[in-house]
């Protein structure tokens, strides 16, 4: 069994989304900056970071679980659950203190990993297929 | 003990808070659940795709997920917005505005795990078309997120309801039955429409050609599962948005809450049969191509029927808002 | 502010009429979607029958309706009655 092959397969895909949610929020926080938005370029960019450590840690407790005992393999994923909505809570806390960084902001970084999945498979995938 | 304004203000945030996140998380945990436990299957029956299912596993999940996301958001909204409060119906507002996310996400987070679920035994079956499962899937699991957004939308505006105006005694039951009638609502037309998006991914690695009719009668019974979410807005925005005169009987607020309770749970069962009718529709479609007109039309009346009980629910809280 | 009798019952009987409603419109929702579901089942195997089959579920329908109209029924008389 090459799990190794096909563990660089779902590596490759996470990486693949992770980069174009990083870059598409950069872009924004760009045009943003330019119209003198700092808070929203900030928000949109710290959403962003944690929506990606999300995503990866999702993938990664995955591997971490497999092959162990029953009981640590149910303790391994509540503490990774546990941590992933730990993670996530900290950039709405952070919105919500300071104001340099925009709430609204940050809610649409949080959601930027969905966003790019749901954009690269229903629009970008069939648009390619069909050349 | 004396209860200070403030002090009630905080117990509803902080309660409505907690309720959002737990109520919101059960729907997202089983639908994750339901997604792990087909992947296993199917890992177990091909474990040299491993890569192509565990990859669509974590599309499948994340999209599921998104539903506790939008609980999270309300609750951490919730808990540090602390809004200068001068009357008692802040206090009701927060506290519904928890309950209304809460309810709504655990149709839709169980509703898209059943795509995502599907999909991973699809690949099994047909690993050449996986893009295209993967796209349908995304396409069914992101229609299920529609109930939560409604829910969403009507837990920010009862929290930015600018309520120093109004009459305390009975807009409180007003805004709770908001915050109910959707939440509730939401909880049937999530489910309903999963069934129909999990339907169409078997169908399609059934038959891969009918891909685009199935698509079609599975985005059609999804939309009509989500009439009953959308009575449930409709009655929330009118128990939102109508003046209620002061009153100092308790008659006048128990109506009000009543509407609430009545489009909310009859909002439920209607949105679950129509997802059933579409789950058998979708399904027939991808086996018998030939039949998808008949089908589709036997599928509208069947959904039209059902939805009947969501109109009668829909009339009662009319009548309990505009009559009594 | 003394609650009087009559406004508690006028207060119980509007919650009431707003659960029997909500609560009673569950199951025939529920039990019409699976009727039609199964009836699209039938159409898909048997095409050739979907007048027959459609007008079965029609009455099908209709007798599980009727619990819904029953909550209905309750519901407007605790409205307008009590």
């Amino acid at each position: 069994m090459e799990t190794t092959n096909q563990r660089a397969e779902v590596d490759r895909f996470q990486r693949r989304i992770c980069f174009w949610a990083m870059t598409c929020a950069l872009v924004l926080a760009f045009i943003f900056l330019f119209f003198h938005e700092k808070s929203l370029a900030k928000g949109i960019v710290l959403g962003t970071c944690f929506s990606i450590i999300n995503f990866f840690l999702m993938g990664k407790s995955i591997y971490m679980i497999l092959g162990r005992s029953r009981a640590k393999a149910n303790a391994m994923g509540l503490m990774s659950i546990l941590s992933r909505y730990f993670f996530l809570a900290i950039p709405l806390i952070i919105g919500m203190k300071y104001a340099s960084f925009n709430f609204v902001a940050v809610v649409i970084g949080i959601f930027a990993v969905q966003i790019v999945i749901l954009v690269d498979h229903i629009v970008v995938r069939p648009a390619m297929s069909e050349r | 003990m004396p209860f200070d304004i403030q002090t009630v203000v905080s117990i509803a945030s902080y309660g409505g808070a907690g309720i959002c996140m737990g109520l919101g998380a059960v729907g997202a945990a089983l639908g994750v659940g339901y997604t792990g436990g087909l992947a296993n299957k199917a890992l177990s029956q091909k474990p040299e795709a491993s890569g192509t299912i565990v990859k669509n596993m974590l599309i499948g999940q994340a999209i599921a997920e998104s539903a506790a996301i939008f609980a999270l958001v309300i609750a951490v909204l919730l808990i540090y917005l602390s809004p200068p409060a001068t009357n008692l119906l802040t206090a009701s507002a927060l506290g519904a505005a928890g309950l209304c996310m809460g309810f709504g996400a655990i149709g839709s987070g169980v509703g898209s795990g059943f795509p995502a679920g599907e999909v991973c035994l699809a690949i099994v079956r047909q690993p050449a078309i996986s893009g295209r499962l993967t796209t349908n899937m995304l396409i069914g699991s992101a229609v299920c997120q529609t109930p939560a957004i409604f829910a969403m939308v009507v837990a920010l505006m009862l929290m930015f309801l600018n309520v120093n105006n109004l009459s305390v005694n009975p807009t409180w039951a007003a805004l709770l039955g908001a915050g109910l009638s959707t939440g509730l609502a939401a909880i049937g037309s999530g489910l309903g429409g999963g069934l129909a998006g999990g339907a169409s991914v078997s169908g399609i690695a059934r038959q891969p050609e009918t891909f685009g009719k199935v698509t079609t009668i599975m985005l059609v019974g999804q939309a009509v599962s989500q009439t009953p979410a959308i009575f449930g807005l409709l009655v929330s925005f009118i128990l939102m948005f109508k003046a209620f005169p002061e009153t100092t009987s308790i008659a006048a607020p128990m109506a009000l809450l009543g509407a609430g309770i009545s489009m909310g749970f009859g909002g439920i069962g209607p949105g679950i049969g129509n997802g059933f009718t579409a789950q058998s529709a979708v399904k027939w479609v991808a086996r018998n191509v030939e039949a998808s007109g008949i089908l589709t039309r036997v599928m509208l009346v069947g959904q039209a029927v059902s939805q009947s009980t969501a109109i009668y629910a829909m009339v009662v809280s009319l009548v309990l808002i505009f009559v009594v | 502010m003394a609650i009087e009798g009559a406004e508690l019952v006028k207060a119980a009987a509007f919650i009431g009429a707003g659960l029997a409603m909500g609560l009673g419109a569950i199951g025939p929702g529920v039990g019409e979607g699976f009727v039609g579901g199964k009836a699209c089942e039938a159409i898909g195997k048997k095409p050739e029958e979907a007048g027959l089959l459609t007008r079965t579920m029609l009455v099908a329908q209709a007798v599980s309706e009727s619990t819904g109209i029953y909550s209905l029924v309750v519901a407007l008389l605790l409205l307008f009655v009590v």
